[in-house]
């Protein structure tokens, strides 16, 4: 990405392409966070539209809970993605193998906000059904596309990071036993 | 001092440094040099934690090392160690100069370049950082172990190694 022929040479090119990297960045999570704070105002108003146009208040109530999975996400991603860009190398090689191994597990504690902005989804749905039937197929496609994406991501887990994840636990176990 | 000349003076300050982590790791000078540009990359985002609580010199080697690690990550069983017969205080690896010396007479230079490629990366590792001439206080803040644990490593790569380079164990070989 920032090769020169030289590896220490040609610095001045390579810290302005890091400082360019960083304002990148900056722009993004500042973009995500404008997108983030216009968008959930702008449902939150459209839903209070609704409510006093007479619509039902299962509706309403739906409407709140998908503004709610909506919020959860885009905090999530935001801290997630920030997670990642600010890994620290200068740390001690044992904690940033035992981090690197936390962040490649496949569940971890976080991931419970992810699982409540699905439910959060499944319910602002579940309020929209009209009947039982209806409830019934709802509750079935979206937990039948919950498991396939679940098992996709595992796949991909299985192929892309417990490689990783198992290297990191093996140096762990070998430093610190005596 | 703006990020970017901290940056730069780091980098000038530390170039031998990092040039050396790099080539023991990566046989080709191509390798070498993408693992450079991953380590200063690295330097670059790790720079706003720098609160000067260890020495540059521990916090470059931290870098290198978890670089070097994530870096060769890519292919973990194929890591390889790389040292040369002018590597600097080889004779720490085995805290017997007459032997290396008559290893290189002997021509058997590359009977303990195969030794050392069958450590373990974490043993790698720590004689990357003996080459380096590192205290054993040094190679625990960089690993992140207590000084005692270092030592007991250290000794048993050490007996681990002479026993294997013994004349007569690589003559019968």
């Amino acid at each position: 990405m920032f090769r020169n022929n030289n590896p220490i040479s040609g610095i001045d090119q390579l810290t302005h392409k890091l400082k360019q990297e960083d304002e990148r960045y900056s722009r993004l999570s500042k973009g995500l966070q404008i997108v983030y704070w216009v968008l959930a105002p702008v449902y939150l108003i459209m839903i209070l539209r609704h409510a006093t146009e007479g619509s039902s208040f299962n509706d309403t109530i739906s409407g709140v809970f998908f503004l709610v999975a909506m919020v959860i996400f885009a905090l999530f991603f935001r801290n997630y993605y920030k997670e990642y860009k600010n890994v620290d190398y200068s740390l001690p090689t044992l904690i940033v193998l035992k981090k690197a191994a936390y962040r490649y597990q496949p569940f971890q504690l976080k991931t419970i906000w992810i699982l409540m902005a699905i439910i959060c989804i499944n319910v602002g749905l579940s309020l929209k059904a009209v009947d039982h039937t209806d409830l019934f197929w709802i509750q079935i496609t979206f937990w039948g596309l919950m498991l396939i994406s679940i098992g996709i991501g595992l796949v991909y887990w299985c192929y892309r990071y417990k490689p990783l994840r198992d290297a990191a636990l093996k140096m762990i176990k070998e430093i610190e036993e005596q | 001092m703006k990020k970017e000349e901290l940056f730069n003076k780091i980098v000038a300050e530390n170039s031998d440094r990092i040039r050396r982590i790099c080539a023991y790791y990566n046989p080709n000078v191509h390798d070498q040099q993408d693992m450079c540009q991953e380590v200063l990359v690295n330097i670059w985002k790790s720079l706003d934690n720098f609160r000067g609580e260890s020495a540059v010199s521990t916090w470059i080697y931290r870098i290198a090392v978890n670089t070097s690690l994530q870096y060769t990550g890519k292919a973990y069983r194929n890591m390889k160690l790389l040292v040369s017969a002018d590597s600097l205080h080889l004779s720490n690896v085995l805290d017997d100069a007459d032997l290396i010396h008559k290893m290189m007479e002997e021509d058997q230079f590359e009977i303990l370049q195969r030794e050392l490629n069958l450590l373990s990366v974490v043993d790698k590792a720590l004689i990357s950082l003996m080459l380096e001439e590192l205290s054993m206080k040094e190679i625990a803040e960089v690993i992140g172990i207590t000084e005692s644990n270092v030592k007991t490593k250290i000794h048993r790569i050490k007996m681990q190694l002479k026993n294997k380079l013994k004349p007569n164990h690589y003559v019968s070989k």
